[in-house]
C-alpha cells in the first residue's frame, strides 16, 4: 500500500510536469500547426530570471511569480519576433525556425553568462519532505501535482468557458472562419503563446527547485519530454497530452523502481523504444484525434 | 447627388504566383439588393470572395465599403465594419456546441448584445434551439447551414456574402436556404450570394454578374439573365 502510494506520487508529479509542457507545446501546435523546439528554453529563460532575482536579493514569492512571467513574456516575443513574420509558412519552415531560434538562445547564454550551471537555491519548503505514516513524500512532488492539476483545471475553465477560449479552439479547426467572427487572429496567438509560456514557467519552477541550477542546455531533456507527451497523447485536445505526460511519469517511475541499479541508465532508452513501438501502431497518439486544419 | 453603393470593387486583381485567378473584377452591391455572382468552378468566383474579406491579398484595385476605401484591410476589421462571409462548404466548428458556435459569431460584441441577438437566431432558426448544446459536428447538412448563417448574423452584417449556401444539400432543404436568404433581405441585409444552383438564385435576386475565367462575361438584371433561357448550357456548360 505504502509503496503503490509512493509510486503514485512519484509517477504523478513527473507526468504533471511533463504534461505542463505538453499543453504548451499542443496548444501552439493547434493553433500555429508546428512544433515550437525553442519552447523548453522557456524553462531556462524562467531559470536565468530567477537567478538574476534572487542575485538582487528579492523575496523569494516575487523570485517565482517574475520567473512564471518572464517565461510568459518570452515565449509571446518568440512569437513577435520569429514566427510573426513567417505566419503563412510552410511547417517545415516553422519548424526550422524554432530549431534556428532555440540555438540562438542558447549562444547567447553561454557568451553572455556562462556555460556552466548557475545555482538557484529556492526555499527549502519545495526541496523538503515530509512524512505520512511510514513514506516520505516530497514537498517539490506534492506541489507538482497541485500545480499540473490546478493549471489544468483552470485552463479547462477557459477553453469551455471564456470567449477567447473557444475562439482558440475555433482557430485550431478553422482559421480563416474564426477571423471572419471578428476575432483578432494576433490576440488568439498572442495568448496562446502566453498560455503556453506561463506552463512552461510553471513547469521550469518546479524542474529547478530539484536541480537547484540553471545551465543553457538544461532544457533539452523536459523538451523532449514534453514532445513525446504530447505525441503519445495526441495534440487534438487538452487530454490527450495530459495523458500522454501521465503515461510518460508511469513508465519512467516503473523502469526507475525495477531497473537494478548498474541498469538505471538505460531508463531514458527503454521508454523512448516503447514510444518508437507505439508509435508505430497508433501514429495518431492515444486520443486519435489529429486536427484537421487550414489555415 | 446618388449616395455611394454599399459595395463596390473597382478592376480588382487577384494572383497566385504568376497565375491571374481574379483579372480585373468591377462590380457593385446596392444595399437591400440580393446579388449573385454565377460562374463555373475555377472561374475566380471564391478568389474574388476571399480578397473582398482580406482572407487573399488583393493585387490591384480598390474595394469600396459604404463609400469607405477599405482595399487591404483586416478581415476582422471589415467585419466589425458590417461586411462578413459564410464560407463554402460551411465550416461550423464541428468540436464546439451550437451555443458555443453562435457566441463565437457575437464575439464582437457586448456581452447583452450578444446574448439579444442570439436569443432572435433561436427564435427565427427553432431547430438550433432545440440543438442549443449538442456539438455542431454532429448536426445535418441543412442545420449545419443554418447555423452557419445564424453564426454570421450574429455579427449584424450590413452586407452577407455567402458562398455556395446550397452545396451539398438536399433539394428540400435548397428551398429553405433560398426562403431564408429572401427573408434576411426582407429584414434589411443585403446578401452577395455565389451559386452554382442557376436557376434558383436567379428567381430570388435583383441583378446577376457572371464571373468567367477571373472575368466579368455579363452583368443586368436577374430578369433579363432568366430570359436567356440558353444561358445555362452556354456559359456554364450544361446540368447542375
Amino acid at each position: 500500500m505504502e509503496y503503490f502510494l509512493q509510486f503514485g506520487v512519484n509517477a504523478l508529479s513527473l507526468g504533471g510536469v511533463y504534461a505542463m509542457l505538453a499543453i504548451g507545446i499542443a496548444l501552439i501546435y493547434s493553433v500555429m500547426g508546428f512544433l515550437n523546439i525553442a519552447h523548453g528554453d522557456l524553462l531556462t529563460l524562467c531559470g536565468y530570471a530567477m537567478f538574476f532575482c534572487i542575485g538582487f536579493g528579492l523575496p523569494w514569492p516575487l523570485v517565482i511569480i517574475i520567473g512564471i512571467l518572464v517565461a510568459g513574456l518570452a515565449s509571446v516575443l518568440m512569437e513577435q519576433v520569429a514566427f510573426k513574420p513567417l505566419r503563412s509558412a510552410s511547417f517545415d519552415t516553422l519548424l526550422l525556425t524554432s530549431f534556428a531560434l532555440s540555438a540562438a538562445i542558447h549562444v547567447v547564454l553561454q557568451i553572455s553568462i556562462s556555460a556552466r550551471p548557475k545555482p538557484v537555491p529556492l526555499p527549502s519548503f519545495l526541496t523538503g519532505s515530509y512524512n505520512i505514516g511510514d513514506i516520505v513524500i516530497g514537498t517539490g512532488q506534492t506541489l507538482s501535482i497541485i500545480v499540473a492539476v490546478t493549471s489544468m483545471l483552470g485552463l479547462t475553465y477557459f477553453l469551455r468557458r471564456t470567449t477567447m477560449g473557444l475562439a482558440m479552439q475555433a482557430a485550431a479547426q478553422d482559421f480563416d472562419t474564426t477571423r471572419l467572427m471578428g476575432i483578432q487572429a494576433n490576440r488568439v496567438i498572442s495568448t496562446a503563446f502566453f498560455i503556453a509560456g506561463i506552463l512552461a514557467g510553471l513547469a521550469g519552477v518546479l524542474i529547478i527547485a530539484q536541480r537547484g541550477s540553471v545551465d543553457p542546455l538544461m532544457a533539452m531533456n523536459p523538451l523532449i519530454k514534453g514532445l513525446i507527451a504530447a505525441i503519445i497523447g495526441g495534440t487534438g485536445s487538452l487530454y490527450g497530452p495530459v495523458l500522454g505526460g501521465i503515461i510518460l511519469g508511469v513508465l519512467e517511475t516503473i523502469f526507475q523502481t525495477v531497473l537494478p541499479g548498474e541498469a538505471l541508465l538505460f531508463r531514458d532508452p527503454l521508454v523512448l523504444s516503447l514510444l518508437v513501438i507505439f508509435l508505430l501502431l497508433a501514429p495518431n497518439g492515444i486520443t486519435g484525434t489529429r486536427v484537421e486544419r487550414s489555415r | 447627388m446618388r449616395s455611394a453603393p454599399l459595395l463596390q470593387l473597382d478592376d480588382i486583381v487577384v494572383r497566385y504566383g504568376a497565375i491571374a485567378a481574379v483579372k480585373g473584377v468591377s462590380c457593385r452591391v446596392e444595399a437591400g439588393e440580393i446579388i449573385v455572382l454565377l460562374g463555373a468552378n475555377g472561374a475566380g468566383k471564391s478568389s474574388l470572395l476571399r480578397a473582398i474579406l482580406g482572407l487573399t491579398p488583393i493585387d490591384a484595385g480598390r474595394v469600396q465599403f459604404q463609400g469607405r476605401d477599405v482595399t487591404g484591410w483586416r478581415t476582422e476589421a471589415l467585419v466589425k465594419l458590417g461586411l462578413t462571409l459564410t464560407p463554402e462548404g460551411r465550416n461550423v466548428f464541428q468540436s464546439l456546441t451550437v451555443t458555443e458556435n453562435l457566441r463565437l459569431g457575437g464575439a464582437t460584441m457586448p456581452r447583452e448584445q450578444s446574448a439579444e441577438t442570439m436569443e432572435r437566431m433561436f427564435q427565427q432558426f427553432p431547430i438550433l434551439r432545440e440543438r442549443s448544446d449538442q456539438l455542431a459536428g454532429t448536426l445535418s447538412g441543412g442545420e449545419q447551414q443554418m447555423l452557419a448563417i445564424a453564426r454570421s448574423l450574429m455579427s449584424s452584417p450590413k452586407l452577407l456574402v455567402l458562398d455556395e449556401p446550397s452545396l451539398g444539400l438536399a433539394p428540400v432543404i435548397i428551398e429553405e436556404v433560398f426562403a431564408l436568404i429572401s427573408r434576411l433581405r426582407d429584414a434589411g441585409t443585403t446578401i452577395l450570394l455565389v451559386e452554382q444552383n442557376v436557376a434558383q438564385s436567379l428567381t430570388i435576386a435583383d441583378r446577376a454578374y457572371l464571373l468567367e475565367l477571373g472575368s466579368i462575361a455579363r452583368e443586368g438584371t436577374a430578369a433579363s439573365f432568366r430570359a436567356d433561357l440558353n444561358l445555362h448550357e452556354i456559359y456554364l456548360g450544361g446540368g447542375d
